[in-house]
């Protein structure tokens, strides 16, 4: 069954529905989350609010203008920034991950050596928000350039000039690492 | 294909469009070594970032959820109670009603004193006008502070927020 169709039931007061699609997203919400805010206690607020927020206005999604997914994801973007500006943070670039990523994931299946992923994952860090939430989006959670562009109110051209700089970023940020630590 | 065209269908894979990269791009980055340079490490990773492990949701996630969605939902039957009571007493005819009830009250609370001891004369002073005046404006007061708490009890919220 489609989120869509789940949507569709948890709207007419199916609970079952609703519990189907926390079941689906709240990993995939929380891992957004813990990416964007860099803090686990944070993202697991944020993540919690968004998938409650989706629960509530579940009558208000809307097939026409866009997938579930993507109405998901912008109700999380919106639970983070939300969240820093509760805490007076007036930019979300800076402040995040700062918690160590090697610990409590959940092993790969496949994919590159497990050094290159710790590089990754540390360079993604230290991208700026800008960059790093179209990428998160697009690559990690596999979201269209359109439903990023949704999620985000940027076009689509936008988006995806975002996505290859911040690529380009990562690669720089990694090679000079490798230098660094090479000296 | 042209380096132009390859920067194109590049950006277009780097933003998750199109699947892999089909033969005839590989064709070109073997060929060109300013693409294949510029290019093949960025689809790599671009690659590679898929395969990024999970964070595991913390312990007792589902619990914490379900519990506070409860909450969310016992306080959201409050406050539909509280505003139902609050849009009930706001009506003008409500209003109006404990006016007059009020204003009833307070006149009969002021003079009985003198009702109840009828040997004394009934004293109509200055004073007891004055009184009487103030009760009645706190009593307006009062209504109105109640027809109007739950807009008062909001822009409260939103400031210390």
């Amino acid at each position: 069954m489609t989120d869509e169709q789940l949507a569709e039931m948890a709207a007419a007061g199916d609970q079952e529905a609703f519990a189907s699609l926390y079941d689906r997203y709240k990993q995939a919400l929380f891992n957004f989350a813990w990416r964007v805010v860099g803090e686990a206690g944070l993202a697991e607020d944020a993540a919690q609010e968004a998938l409650i927020a989706a629960f509530r206005h579940i009558k208000c999604f809307d097939p026409a203008k866009g997938s579930f997914k993507a109405w998901m994801f912008t109700i999380a973007h919106n639970e983070c920034r939300h969240s820093f500006r509760l805490r007076g943070w007036w930019s979300y670039s800076e402040n995040s991950g700062n918690e160590s990523s090697g610990a409590k994931t959940i092993a790969p299946d496949s994919g590159c050596s497990l050094d290159e992923k710790l590089d990754l994952e540390r360079a993604l860090k230290q991208l700026s928000a800008k960059y790093r939430i179209p990428l998160i989006l697009s690559r990690l959670h596999g979201l269209s350039t359109r439903e990023c562009a949704e999620v985000l109110k940027l076009s689509e051209v936008n988006v995806r000039q975002r996505v290859f700089r911040a690529i380009h970023r990562l690669q720089e940020i990694i090679m000079t690492g490798d230098k660094s630590n090479r000296e | 294909m042209n380096c132009s065209e390859v920067n194109r269908i590049v950006q277009s894979l780097l933003a998750g469009e199109g699947g892999d990269p089909f033969p005839e791009l590989l064709e070109h980055l073997r060929d060109c070594q300013g693409c294949e340079s510029r290019f093949a490490t960025l689809l790599t990773m671009a690659s590679n970032l898929q395969h990024l492990p999970d964070r595991k949701l913390p312990e007792g996630f589902d619990a914490r959820f379900w519990h506070r969605l409860a909450q969310r939902a016992q306080k959201e039957r409050e406050k539909a109670w509280q505003s139902l009571m609050f849009s009930i007493a706001a009506t003008d005819e409500v209003r109006w009603i404990l006016m007059l009830l009020l204003s009833i009250g307070t006149v009969a609370v002021i003079l009985g004193d003198t009702v109840a001891a009828p040997r004394q004369p009934l004293l109509i002073s200055a004073a007891n006008i004055v009184v009487t005046v103030v009760a009645l404006l706190l009593a307006a007061a009062f209504v109105h502070a109640v027809s109007y708490s739950d807009v008062i009890v909001r822009i409260f919220r939103r400031k210390t927020r």
